[in-house]
């Protein structure tokens, strides 16, 4: 669904990306992981369309990027980005109904409406549809923007949901149920591209990792295959051990104080 | 739908408000002309009827200096509020309007230049355009600013917004002070009427000025209301629009552009008339909503009908003198905009 081609990405003389490569399937949830300026939020503002790549090619269901219209990508792809404000007070059902916007002209059909109170549902805010954005919590907020990027694709099986950081904010019920989401988005057929800061989510949650470190590629693939002390110490620059973790696939990480 | 309904029944009572403002404009000045007499004026001039309810007098006052001042206002209000509405979402900023970006006081400073240096240098502007000279000349320097403004905020096709504000800034700054400067060199004739103009007046409405400036403001009245979408996409950031697959330069260009051709033509007629682009829009978003939708359209019939009213005020209060209107607006929009701010605040905590 996405493929990423030996992209590289530099503003003036800085080399943000250099040669990643990944790919990411229909059906599952990839997580991009990283230390701070490893060029995370570069390469999603890549997939995004937002930048242009200034090496290699960004392939989105077999067309490049490139070839796409504004428009035209938005039904299928919902961006959720890292910082979100609003700068007049809509409230809650406006705001998710936007993320219908590219679906519909002058007038949003009954379809529309559902499909903002059924993504509301998703994150548990149903019951504030009516209430101005502006004075809800920080953590409500960032579930409703949830709740409108997931609008944006409710109704497409083959969408594309780009995350940086969703569980920004949130705490830690939330944070599991807003990953669990996301999985069971990929579940149903969805791609998943997620920036995620926690390691053990990103192991339990997601059928690939992509480690950057300093823009360069340092590891993808399934989680057991990548999470190691090694490519941790490598990535993040700090000692971990493993403990065995019998639900999961892959070991839990534990920093070692 | 009930957002739907909203904006329909919304629409409707402002509406509503509009007619009742063109009456009693049409009504109520030193001649007093009845509502039914009024209405067979209409019916007359329309030739629904042949009775003639009325005197000559109401008629001519009525047709040749009445209703095109209200068609004026009409128009005006409606402009510089949806103008208004639509800067504000552009900028993300609640408290943006024609004037803060330059457009209005590129405007009046052209207008002031005219003014004070035509019957010395410039006479043959006087003779080229006549009456329209003035006009003509504020709506050169609107547009001038705007592409001033815009040319230097856009590098790469791309817009900074906080350039745009700075810029729009210093040259309110700028024109400021050269209005300032040019009243110390103007006659006491010109600067009566340099203060009209900055304050703002319906008082040469004819309906030759109604007609210059319809296809200007028609353009805008038409176009911006197509920008309610993109502009309610804009409130979420602007990376957030374009993934919402708005196009960002398309709906800054095309703001921008029909803003300054409506505001433009207004302040060439009407001079620079504060407030109501900013408090119109504000009301629209308390009372109901914050969706363009509803506050680009409900703008354009509620400034239409408060700028009617306010100049009703401006010919009246003192009569047989007028006031300018922008003393009104200023003074009606004032303590209404601390309200509204103060409001805020408190929700804020």
């Amino acid at each position: 669904m996405i493929r990423v081609d030996g992209v590289g990405y530099r503003v003036g003389k800085k080399e943000l990306l250099h040669q990643v490569s990944f790919e990411a399937l229909s059906g599952q949830l990839v997580s991009i992981i990283g230390a701070n300026g490893a060029g995370k939020s570069s390469l999603l503002k890549l997939l995004c369309g937002d930048q242009k790549a200034s090496s290699g090619e960004i392939w989105i269901k077999e067309r490049r990027i490139d070839d796409y219209h504004l428009g035209e990508m938005a039904r299928f792809r919902a961006v959720l980005s890292q910082h979100n404000t609003l700068s007049l007070s809509f409230t809650v059902k406006e705001l998710v109904l936007m993320g219908r916007y590219p679906h519909f002209g002058s007038q949003p059909t009954p379809s529309d409406i559902e499909i903002v109170d059924s993504a509301l549902g998703e994150v548990g805010m149903l019951l504030c549809r009516n209430r101005a954005y502006h004075t809800l919590s920080g953590g409500e907020q960032q579930r409703v923007q949830v709740a409108r990027v997931l609008a944006q694709v409710y109704d497409q099986p083959e969408g594309i949901l780009l995350l940086d950081e969703p569980t920004n904010g949130l705490d830690m019920l939330y944070q599991q149920q807003v990953l669990q989401l996301a999985r069971n988005l990929a579940d149903r057929g969805y791609c998943v591209v997620s920036i995620l800061h926690d390691i053990n989510y990103a192991a339990r949650f997601s059928d690939k990792i992509l480690m950057l470190k300093d823009g360069h590629e340092m590891a993808f693939g399934r989680p057991a295959e990548v999470v190691n002390c090694d490519t941790i110490h490598q990535v993040f620059g700090i000692k971990v051990r493993l403990v065995p973790y019998e639900h999961c696939g892959c070991p839990l990480v534990v920093p070692e104080i | 739908m009930d957002s739907n309904k909203l904006i329909v029944k919304v629409l409707l009572a402002l509406l509503l408000l509009v007619l009742l403002a063109v009456s009693l404009a049409a009504c109520v000045g030193a001649l007093h002309i009845r509502f039914d007499e009024l209405v067979s004026i209409l019916a007359y001039q329309l030739h629904l009827s042949d009775h003639m309810g009325f005197s000559a007098q109401q008629q001519s006052v009525l047709v040749g200096i009445r209703l095109p001042r209200v068609v004026l206002g009409l128009l005006v209000g409606a402009t510089l509020s949806m103008s208004g509405a639509a800067m504000q979402g552009l900028f993300r900023n609640p408290l943006a309007e024609p004037g803060l970006i330059g457009i209005s006081s590129g405007a009046s400073l052209f207008a002031v230049l005219t003014i004070v240096l035509q019957a010395d240098y410039f006479p043959w502007l006087g003779q080229l355009f006549g009456y329209y000279a003035l006009a003509i000349a504020a709506f050169i320097g609107a547009c001038l600013t705007t592409f001033l403004v815009y040319g230097i905020a856009v590098k790469k096709g791309r817009t900074d917004v906080l350039t745009l504000l700075l810029v729009g800034l210093a040259i309110n700054a700028l024109a400021g002070s050269f209005t300032g400067l040019l009243t110390y060199v103007a006659s006491d004739a010109q600067l009566r009427d340099i203060t009209f103009w900055s304050l703002g007046s319906l008082g040469g409405a004819s309906w030759k000025t109604v007609l210059a400036i319809s296809p200007f403001v028609f353009i805008s009245l038409v176009g911006i209301p197509f920008l309610a979408k993109p502009l309610n996409a804009f409130s979420l950031g602007e990376e957030q629009a374009s993934h919402l697959g708005v196009s960002v330069q398309r709906t800054k260009r095309w703001t921008v552009l029909l803003a300054t051709l409506g505001v433009g033509a207004c302040v060439a007629v009407s001079g620079t008339i504060g407030f109501v682009a900013l408090v119109v829009p504000h009301i629209l978003r308390m009372a109901f909503t914050a969706d363009y939708r509803l506050v680009i359209p409900a703008s354009g019939l509620l400034g239409a009908a408060v700028l009617v009213l306010a100049d009703l005020l401006a010919r009246t209060i003192v009569a047989p003198s007028e006031l300018p209107i922008g003393i009104i607006t200023a003074l009606v929009g004032t303590p209404i905009f601390m309200l509204i701010i103060i409001r805020e605040r408190r929700q804020r905590i």
